[in-house]
C-alpha cells in the first residue's frame, strides 16, 4: 500500500508506538523513577488516542475523559514519588532489583 | 501541509519516547519526557484542540515532570550502570510487547473509518459546561480524590516514624 | 430353679466376677480384704464343682451348656462347655487347690503394696483355667489356653519393677507362644480333616468311619503336642519354667505346679480318641517325656535355690505324665496329675512358708535345722517329699507306679528302655528331693535370720494338702494290688479309652518292688551325703565337672540365645538401623521430597519483582488476545 498520509493513521501509529515504548520501558528499566515516567508515557499515548477520536467524531466526551486522566495521573505521580522516597529511605537505592522481599 | 507537520511531530514524539527509554541518566530521561510532551502538544494542536495542548504543557511538563526532576535531584541519583540483563529475557519481552502492540494497532485501524472534520470552535466553553452539568459527579469526586491524595502524600512522606530499624 | 448347666456356667464365671471386683471395681488396698474376696469366689467355684460332681451319675454322663458365638460361612462356633468325668476331676483339683492357694496368699502377700492386682490376676487365672478344662471344642479350649498364658505372664512379672522378673514373665509368654503356634496349626488341620473342632463330634467320626489318612492324623496329633510342649514345659520349650520362679511362690504353686502346666496333659487326654490311633507321634511323646524327666532331674540335683529345685522337679514329673500319655495310659497320666498337684503344691507352699519365715532367703545352703523352728512346715513337707519319692502308702507311690508299669506294658519296641529311663529319673528324684529336705529342715541352722512359723492362713492349706497327698493315692489303686478297686479308673472310663496292657517281662508286683527299692536307695544316698557337710563336700570335689554341667542347666538357655535370639536380634538391628530409616522413611518422605523439589522449581516464578510479574501478565494477556482475535486480526 502506498505511504499513509492521514493524520488518523499517524495518530494511531504514535499511540501504539508510545504505548509499546512505555510498556517496554516499564518492564525493563531498573530505576523506579524511570519506570514511573514510562507509566506517564503510556497514559499520554492513551490521551492522544482519546483526543484524536473525540476531535474526529466531534464529540466532547473524549476531551473530558482526558481532563480526568490528566488529573489522576498527576495525583498518582505524586503519590508514587512519595512511595519511592520512602523506599529510598528504607533501602538507600531505587533500583528495583533490590526490592525482592516477596521472593520464594 | 498539515499532514507533513503531523508526520514530523509524530516522529519527533516517538523519538523522544525512545529517549526516555534508552537514557542512562534519569535526568536525561526526564528531559526526553518533556520533549515528548511537547511533541504531543503539537499533535493536539494539529488536531485542533488548543485547550488540550495548553493543558498538556501546563500540567504535564509544568508540574509532573518538574516533580520528577525534583525527586531525582533530591535522591541524587547517579547514572545507572544498567547491567545487561538476560538477553533472552530482553528478546522475549520486546517481541511480546511488539506483538501486543501490533494486534491492538490492527484492531484499531480496522474498526475506525477515515474521516476528517472541521476544527470546531469554542472548545473551552463546551467542555466547561459539560463538566458542570453532565460530568458533575465525576468532577466532584475527582476533587475529593485530589484531597485524599494530598493527605496520602503527607502521610507517606512523613519522616518521624520511618522504620530505619525503628530507633528514634 | 437353677439347673445343672446353669451351675456349670456359674462355676466358670464366678472367678471372673471376683477378678473384676478386685481388679476394677473395689481395688482394696489391704491384702486381707482383697484376699478374702478372691478366696470367696474361688471357694464358691469349688462348691459348684462339687455340686456338679455329684450331679454326674450312671445316667447323666455329662452336663452341657452352649450358646452361639459367631458364624463364618459354614463354620458355626459356639461357646460350649461340657462337664463330664474328666472335667470333674480337673475342676475339683483346680478349684480346690486353687482355693487353698488363695487362702494361703492372704498370709503370704500380707505386706504387698498392691494386693488387689495380685488377687485379680489369680482369680482371672482360675477363670481361664476353668474355660480351658470345661470347653467342649478346641477353640474354646484355646481361649482358656491363651488366657492362662496371659495370667501366667502377669503373675510371673508381678513385681515388674525388677527388670529381671519382668523379663522372666516375657520369656514365659514368648516360649508359650511358640507352642501356641503349634496348637493353632494343629487345630486348623483338625478342622480341615474332620470339618469340626468339637470333641464329641471328632470322637464320633473317628469311631464310626475309618477312612482317615493315618498320616494326617499323626500331623494333627503332632502339632497339638507341640502346643502341649510349650504349655507343659517339655523339651525343647521348658526353658520358661525355671525362670518363672521369679513370681510369688503361691503363683508358682498354683500355676506352675498344679494347674497350668497340666493343661498340655489335659489336652492330650481330652483328645485321647485321636492319640489312640497315632502310633508314631506316641513314640515321640513318650521319648520326649522320658527324656525330659531324666534331663530335668539331672539339673535339679545341682540347684541351690529352693524354688529352682522344685521347678525342675515339676518339669521332671510332667515328663513322666507325658511318658504315660505316650504309652496310651491316659488314666495313669490324669491320676499322676492329680496326686502331683497335691504334693507339688504342698512343696511349693511349704517352700513359700520357709521363705516367708526366713524373710526372703531362698538358698538352701543358708537354711537348715528348720525342723525345730517351723515344725508344722516340716511335717507337711515331710509328707510331700515322701510322696514325691514314691514311698507307699502315700499318693505318689500309686500314681508313679501306675505310670512306670504302663510304660513297661505299652507294647512298643522301646518300652523296656523307656521304663529304664523313667526309673533312673525317679531314683534321681528321690535323691535330690531328699537332698533338698535334709539341707532345709535337718541339721543346724546356717543362716542369719530369725525363722518363725507361718500364720494359720498359710498353715491350714499346708495341712489340707498334706492330707490330700497322703490319701488321694487310694483313689486309683492299680489292679495288681487287689485290696481296693480302682475308683478313679472306673470313674474316668466313660471318657478315657483304656488301652489293654501288653505282655511284659516282669509282673506288676516286681516292677513295683524295683521302683520302690530304687527310690529308697535314692533317699538313703541323699541322707548319707547331706546329713554331714563334709561328705557332701568331698563328693562335690570328685564330681565337680558333672556338677558344673548340671548347675549351669546344660547351658541350654545360652544355646537358645546363640542359635535363635542372636540372629533374630541381628536381623532386627539391621531392619531398625538400615531398612527403617533409609528405605521406609525414604519411601514415606518421597512425596515430601518430590513436592519440595517441584516447589523449588516453581519458585523461580516468584521472583519478588513486580516487573517480572507484569511481564507474565503481559504474556498471559497476549495469549488471550491472540486466541480470541486471531481470526479477526489476520
Amino acid at each position: 500500500m502506498n505511504f499513509p498520509t492521514s493524520i488518523t493513521y499517524w495518530s494511531h501509529f504514535v499511540t501504539i508506538a508510545m504505548f509499546a515504548l512505555g510498556l517496554l520501558g516499564f518492564l525493563l528499566r531498573r530505576n523506579a523513577i524511570v519506570v514511573l515516567m514510562c507509566i506517564e508515557l503510556m497514559l499520554n499515548a492513551v490521551n492522544l488516542f482519546l483526543i484524536e477520536t473525540s476531535m474526529r467524531t466531534n464529540t466532547p466526551d473524549g476531551i473530558i475523559l482526558v481532563v480526568f486522566v490528566v488529573t489522576v495521573a498527576a495525583a498518582e505521580v505524586a503519590v508514587g514519588l512519595g512511595i519511592i522516597l520512602n523506599l529510598y529511605r528504607l533501602k538507600g537505592t531505587v533500583n528495583l532489583d533490590h526490592f525482592k522481599s516477596l521472593q520464594g | 501541509m498539515r499532514e507533513v507537520l503531523f508526520i514530523a511531530f509524530s516522529l519527533f514524539t516517538i523519538g523522544a519516547a525512545s529517549g526516555v527509554l534508552l537514557s542512562r541518566n534519569p535526568v536525561y530521561s526526564a528531559f526526553s519526557l518533556i520533549l515528548s510532551f511537547f511533541g504531543l502538544s503539537g499533535l493536539y494542536l494539529l488536531w485542533g484542540s488548543s485547550f488540550m495542548a495548553m493543558i498538556q504543557i501546563l500540567i504535564y511538563t509544568g508540574a509532573i515532570v518538574v516533580l520528577f526532576v525534583f525527586v531525582v535531584m533530591l535522591l541524587n541519583l547517579q547514572t545507572s550502570r544498567e547491567n545487561s540483563s538476560n538477553i533472552v529475557f530482553l528478546g522475549v519481552v520486546s517481541a511480546s510487547v511488539w506483538l501486543f502492540s501490533l494486534i491492538i494497532l490492527r484492531v484499531l485501524t480496522r474498526s475506525i473509518p477515515n474521516k476528517i472534520l472541521e476544527i470546531p470552535e469554542n472548545q473551552l466553553r463546551t467542555i466547561s459546561k459539560l463538566l458542570f452539568t453532565r460530568y458533575l459527579w465525576p468532577f466532584e469526586i475527582l476533587s475529593f480524590f485530589l484531597l485524599v491524595m494530598i493527605i496520602a502524600i503527607f502521610a507517606i512522606t512523613r519522616t518521624q516514624e520511618i522504620a530505619h530499624g525503628g530507633e528514634k | 430353679m437353677l439347673s445343672a448347666s446353669h451351675i456349670l456356667v456359674t462355676m466358670i464365671l464366678l472367678p471372673l466376677l471376683g477378678s473384676f471386683l478386685n481388679g476394677i471395681v473395689i481395688r482394696p488396698a489391704f491384702a486381707k480384704r482383697a484376699g478374702v474376696i478372691a478366696t470367696f469366689f474361688a471357694a464358691s467355684s469349688f462348691a459348684c464343682a462339687v455340686f456338679l460332681f455329684f450331679s454326674l451319675s450312671h445316667d447323666v454322663k455329662a452336663i452341657n451348656w452352649s450358646t452361639n458365638w459367631f458364624t463364618v460361612g459354614e463354620f458355626h462356633q459356639q461357646w460350649g462347655f461340657k462337664f463330664d468325668a474328666l472335667t470333674a476331676v480337673m475342676a475339683l483339683v483346680v478349684t480346690g487347690i486353687g482355693s487353698l492357694i488363695h487362702l494361703y496368699s492372704i498370709g503370704y502377700m500380707a505386706e504387698e503394696r498392691g494386693p488387689s492386682r495380685y488377687f485379680a490376676y489369680l482369680n482371672l487365672f482360675l477363670f481361664n483355667m476353668l474355660v480351658l478344662i470345661a470347653s467342649d471344642n478346641l477353640l474354646g479350649l484355646f481361649v482358656g489356653w491363651e488366657g492362662v498364658g496371659l495370667c501366667s505372664y502377669l503373675l510371673i512379672g508381678y513385681w515388674y519393677e525388677d527388670i529381671d522378673k519382668a523379663k522372666a514373665g516375657m520369656k514365659a509368654f514368648l516360649v508359650n507362644r511358640i507352642g501356641d503356634a503349634g496348637f493353632l496349626i494343629g487345630m486348623f488341620y483338625c478342622y480341615q480333616i474332620f470339618h469340626t473342632i468339637r470333641f464329641d463330634e471328632i470322637a464320633q467320626l473317628l469311631a464310626t468311619s475309618s477312612q482317615f489318612d493315618l498320616h494326617l492324623l499323626n500331623i494333627v496329633a503332632f502339632f497339638l503336642f507341640v502346643g502341649a510342649t510349650g504349655k507343659s514345659a517339655q523339651i525343647p520349650l521348658y526353658v520358661w519354667l525355671p525362670d518363672a520362679m521369679a513370681g510369688p511362690t503361691p503363683v508358682s504353686a498354683l500355676i506352675h505346679a498344679a494347674t497350668m502346666v497340666t493343661a498340655g496333659v489335659y489336652l492330650i487326654c481330652r483328645m485321647n480318641f485321636l492319640y489312640m490311633l497315632t502310633a508314631d507321634v506316641n513314640v515321640l511323646i513318650a521319648w520326649i517325656g522320658a527324656g525330659t524327666a531324666l534331663f530335668a532331674a539331672l539339673i535339679a540335683m545341682a540347684q541351690s535355690d529352693i524354688k529352682k529345685v522344685l521347678a525342675y522337679s515339676t518339669v521332671s514329673q510332667l515328663g513322666l505324665m507325658f511318658l504315660a500319655v505316650g504309652s496310651r495310659a491316659y488314666f495313669a497320666a490324669v491320676f499322676h496329675l492329680m496326686t502331683h498337684a497335691f504334693f507339688k503344691a504342698l512343696l511349693f507352699l511349704g517352700a513359700g512358708s520357709v521363705i516367708h519365715g526366713l524373710h526372703g532367703e531362698q538358698n538352701i545352703f543358708n537354711m537348715g535345722g528348720l525342723r525345730k523352728k517351723m515344725p508344722g512346715t516340716f511335717l507337711t513337707c515331710l509328707i510331700a517329699t515322701a510322696a514325691i519319692c514314691g514311698i507307699p502308702p502315700l499318693s505318689g507311690f500309686f500314681s508313679k507306679d501306675t505310670i512306670l508299669f504302663s510304660a513297661l506294658a505299652s507294647g512298643s519296641t522301646q518300652s523296656s528302655l523307656l521304663w529304664g529311663v523313667a526309673l533312673v529319673a525317679s531314683t534321681l528324684t528321690a535323691f535330690y528331693m531328699t537332698r533338698m529336705f535334709v539341707l532345709v529342715f535337718l541339721g543346724n541352722y546356717r543362716g542369719e535370720a530369725h525363722p518363725h512359723e507361718s500364720p494359720w492362713v498359710m498353715m491350714l492349706p499346708l495341712l489340707l494338702l498334706a492330707v490330700g497327698s497322703a490319701l488321694t493315692g487310694f483313689l486309683g489303686v492299680p489292679h495288681g494290688l487287689h485290696f481296693m478297686p480302682n475308683l478313679m479308673g472306673h470313674y474316668l472310663a466313660s471318657v478315657l479309652v483304656e488301652f489293654p496292657e501288653q505282655a511284659t517281662l516282669i509282673s506288676e508286683h516286681a516292677a513295683m518292688f524295683v521302683a520302690t527299692g530304687l527310690a529308697l536307695f535314692g533317699i538313703s544316698v541323699g541322707l548319707f551325703f547331706y546329713s554331714r557337710p563334709s561328705r557332701a563336700e568331698s563328693a562335690y570335689k570328685v564330681l565337680k565337672p558333672m556338677h558344673l554341667i548340671f548347675s549351669n542347666k546344660f547351658w541350654i538357655d545360652e544355646l537358645y540365645g546363640f542359635v535363635f535370639l542372636a540372629p533374630f536380634k541381628a536381623i532386627s538391628r539391621f531392619f531398625s538401623s538400615f531398612v527403617d530409616p533409609t528405605v521406609i522413611d525414604g519411601l514415606a518422605l518421597l512425596p515430601v521430597r518430590i513436592s519440595s523439589g517441584v516447589s523449588v522449581i516453581i519458585n523461580v516464578i516468584q521472583s519478588g519483582l513486580v516487573q517480572f510479574y507484569l511481564m507474565i501478565l503481559l504474556l498471559g494477556g497476549l495469549w488471550v488476545l491472540w486466541s480470541s482475535l486471531k481470526g479477526w486480526v489476520i
